[in-house]
């Protein structure tokens, strides 16, 4: 008997199928290489469908938001993130405007309940933890460049993260709060 | 004791406590900066060196917060968020989703397009046209921009904030 495994292969081409036999040992279609490259079509990581991707959001960013947000923006904000983990390859979504803000992405957002505020959610992938990692988000009136104290609140953010300096992302505990 | 010593006397007292507050503020700014890492010193460095070039009130304040979250070194967490969306939204922004699936539906009916004609013209998925739609997500303006565009209208039509 022949069973496969999915495992993530990159972000922009999608995963990589290998096929197995019950013993463990790797097996080659005839006619077909050791390794299949498909564009689309399976969860990525642990994430169960509709969302392909996990959500981690820092507390700090939490505190940053509700500093300019009412609940009402706070909540399309947290629809906007959703979506993003809807999509294969989150940096470069269908549905939302995001950029790369040098090792970070910017997603940007304004009009709707946001009304005239300009709001910009940082993150960065786990790609480990099959995550996107929320970590922060500041408001501007305008459409400029990010703030130099901004940005490098964020990156040192993305470095403690990454550095273990927060709650471990991988207890199994990490989807109970909303 | 004339009014002239006493006023002296006070401006005296008032200086030496200024400078003794001074003296103990940058006591207490070194001791937190030598406890720093190599990282968050380097980071402080470099905001103290964009304080000088930041010429507009936010990027200011952002480097001050900046500067602040490295000095506290306050601990924090990091939590999942749910993958569903939450049940009870608050009022306004249920008719905020309402309004804004009315006139998408409407627009696209007018074009007498199928929701997956409307996904192809605009790049979005259809799943994600068919939950605007129904009223159960609130669109980002990115989405709503390209459902201006391929619908030929205004982007006022779909967001009177626009």
């Amino acid at each position: 008997m022949i069973y496969n495994a999915h495992r993530p292969h990159s972000l922009t081409l999608g995963y990589t199928i290998a096929y197995y036999t019950t013993s463990g040992r790797k097996w080659t279609p005839p006619g077909k290489s050791m390794r299949k490259d498909l564009k689309i079509g399976v969860n990525r990581g642990d994430g169960k469908p509709p969302s392909r991707w996990n959500v981690l959001v820092l507390d700090l960013e939490f505190e940053d938001a509700m500093r300019f947000l009412d609940e009402t923006q706070y909540q399309h904000i947290a629809m906007q993130v959703r979506e993003l983990a809807r999509e294969v390859d989150p940096t470069h979504p269908a549905t939302q405007n995001v950029s790369a803000v040098e090792d970070l992405f910017e997603l940007r957002d304004k009009g709707g309940p946001l009304g005239r505020i300009n709001v910009r959610v940082f993150f960065v992938l786990d790609k480990q933890a099959a995550a996107i990692v929320v970590l922060g988000a500041i408001f501007k009136q305008n459409e400029g460049k990010t703030p130099f104290g901004d940005k490098k609140k964020m990156q040192r953010r993305r470095r403690q993260y990454f550095a273990g300096a927060y709650e471990d992302p991988r207890r199994a505990d990490r989807h109970t709060r909303g | 004791m004339d009014a002239n010593y006493l006023a002296n006397s006070r401006k005296e007292l008032d200086e030496s406590i200024s400078k003794a507050a001074l003296t103990m503020a940058i006591g207490i700014v070194v001791e937190r900066v030598s406890r720093l890492s190599s990282d968050d010193r380097r980071d402080l460095h470099d905001l103290v060196k964009g304080l000088s070039e930041a010429d507009q009130p936010d990027e200011v304040e952002a480097i001050r917060v900046a500067m602040r979250e490295i000095l506290e070194q306050a601990p924090s967490g990091v939590h999942g968020m749910k993958r569903e969306d939450p049940g009870a939204l608050p009022e306004k922004l249920q008719r905020w989703m309402d309004h804004a699936a009315q006139r998408v539906r409407k627009a696209r009916k007018a074009a007498d397009l199928t929701q997956v004609q409307l996904a192809k013209k605009s790049g979005l998925p259809q799943s994600h046209i068919s939950r605007i739609e129904s009223g159960k997500l609130s669109p980002s303006r990115a989405t709503l921009d390209k459902i201006a565009k391929a619908l030929a209208k205004p982007l006022r039509d779909f967001d009177p904030t626009a």
